[in-house]
């Protein structure tokens, strides 16, 4: 099981946590934002990290999905191919469209639209927050060990809090792999090393 | 007179193709060296779904070159305000102007292609009206932020717009492919207006922004080359289908004559050659110098951006308002 390290926010703290974590080796650095926001901040995170994977907490139904993934193409291009896509907001709404989104973030043109440039990567990784999902073939972010094991698709990522207290932290880690967890996002209050 | 460098699209064109991503990387680059070289500022230019790539999401971009710089402002110019939803422009605005430390510019205009509204469900024959809304979102969301929001410019292509913008106290950013004589005529009627309007914003009439191609040439060869540069780039714009009424260029119906207008307009020559056609601008604050071509190999950018941050620039300290 792989380890990420989610931000808080970008400000040069927190810029300088993402430094370790891509020195340290963690796999990824996540951080969100606003809608508006969330491949601005991933921007600062890719500029000053080398190697570590940038994950993006998106609002996909915020904007047309086609606009959206302009934002993550880009940013897959200044991350040198390095993005994953957590696609969270409100399932119902009328911009959330994840068959568009992931066709885009392909190459693939989707109603008679292409979008350019493409990503650097074959195709951008993109994981539905939202708990549900349409096919066995998507992965769903699990925030519990319960909805981790309904979820078995491959990928199967996780977001978890820890709670500082390392023994504690540790048989949650060690929980979630056991379980199948496959990429594990942790909020984690302390020192990165 | 501030002076900055301008426009980065991010493409690989026909003419001269290479990696996208080498692109993102060589405009870091770019940045870095503009910061070094003492220039003002680096702008960003968007389009979508074009062949080439021309980059669609310019504030992820200005977010990785306002990172790796200290010093260097990064504009967006411009950002085609109607293809999306205000409020997100504008979060994603006041974050880089609170994250920069308020380096973060941002340049607005229409747009101009009816296939870059109809990939995103909306109508070009729209696109005023969603400008005009989305300049009141902006308006009211940046008023309610912390520490306000980022300068404000709009791209205009004639005097009714430049009337517009002068009316709400929005700075006027201007075309590099117009003539002096258009360019003193969309800056007065910016002005005018602006005057009537009451003088929203204060005392101090809104800045004027003034795109020019512009190269640093020595001898007839070198300028030669470079006026063939600045052709050669309409070309792209031409592809797109620009053009304005009543200024002389129209890449859209008269490609040539539009091609003799914009160099007619170029200033290539030595350093003080062009500082001193420069200097004849003085009703305008900003200068962003149109070197971004395609043609150039990157050895003749590089140099062209050192010699207009340590020729160029230095001369024109007391020059335009």
């Amino acid at each position: 099981m792989r380890v990420g390290l989610v931000l808080d926010s970008v400000d040069e703290t927190d810029l300088d946590r993402a430094r370790q974590a891509d020195q340290l080796g963690l796999w990824a650095v996540a951080v969100g934002g606003r809608p508006g926001t969330e491949a601005i901040r991933a921007a600062r995170v890719a500029e000053v990290t080398e190697v570590v994977r940038i994950v993006v907490a998106v609002d996909v139904a915020a904007e047309h999905p086609f606009t959206i993934a302009e934002e993550i193409s880009v940013l897959d291009n200044l991350a040198a191919g390095r993005v994953v896509v957590i696609a969270r907001g409100n399932p119902e709404a009328k911009y959330r469209d994840l068959g568009t989104f992931r066709g885009a973030l392909i190459g693939r043109t989707v109603n008679g639209v292409l979008v350019t440039p493409p990503p650097v990567q074959t195709a951008v990784p993109v994981w539905d927050a939202s708990g549900t999902r349409g096919s066995k073939d998507e992965s769903i972010v699990a925030r519990s060990i319960d909805e981790l094991r309904r979820h078995g698709g491959q990928p199967v990522p996780g977001l978890v809090e820890l709670s500082g207290d390392l023994e504690v932290d540790r048989a949650t880690i060690d929980l979630w792999r056991d379980e199948g967890c496959t990429h594990l996002l942790v909020e984690w209050p302390g020192d990165v090393r | 007179m501030r002076i900055g460098i301008g426009l980065w699209c991010l493409q690989s064109t026909a003419t001269a193709p290479r990696s996208l991503l080498r692109a993102h990387r060589e405009l870091i680059d770019d940045a870095l060296l503009a910061e070094r070289v003492g220039l003002d500022s680096i702008w960003l230019s968007e389009h979508h779904g074009f062949y080439d790539g021309y980059s669609p999401a310019l504030l992820p971009v200005a977010s990785a070159a306002l990172t790796a710089t200290d010093r260097l402002r990064v504009g967006t110019g411009v950002l085609l305000l109607p293809l999306q939803r205000p409020e997100r422009v504008a979060a994603g605005a006041a974050e880089l102007h609170r994250l920069s430390g308020g380096r973060f510019e941002l340049g607005m205009g229409m747009g101009y292609r009816p296939v870059e509204f109809a990939a995103k469900d909306l109508v070009m024959a729209d696109r005023r009206t969603r400008m005009e809304a989305g300049l009141d979102a902006l308006a009211e969301q940046f008023a309610g932020e912390p520490g306000g929001g980022p300068p404000l410019w709009v791209g205009v292509t004639s005097t009714a717009a430049a009337r517009r913008a002068g009316r709400r106290g929005l700075g006027l950013f201007i075309s590099g492919a117009f003539s002096k004589a258009v360019v003193d005529e969309l800056v007065a009627a910016h002005r005018e207006a602006w005057l009537v309007a009451g003088q929203p914003g204060g005392d101090e009439s809104p800045p004027v922004g003034l795109l020019r191609n512009l190269w640093v040439a020595d001898g007839q060869a070198e300028r030669r080359q470079a006026l063939d540069w600045v052709r050669s780039s309409y070309l792209v714009y031409a592809g797109l289908g620009w053009g304005a009424a009543d200024t002389g260029v129209d890449f859209a119906s008269q490609i040539e004559a539009s091609m003799d207008e914009v160099e007619a307009s170029a200033l290539v020559g030595g350093p003080d050659e062009v500082a001193e056609q420069l200097a004849a601008y003085t009703d305008v604050d900003l200068v962003v110098c149109r070197i971004g071509y395609d043609a150039p190999p990157r050895s003749a950018l590089t140099e062209v951006i050192e010699r207009i941050g340590v020729e160029v620039a230095p001369l024109l300290a007391g020059a335009g308002r």
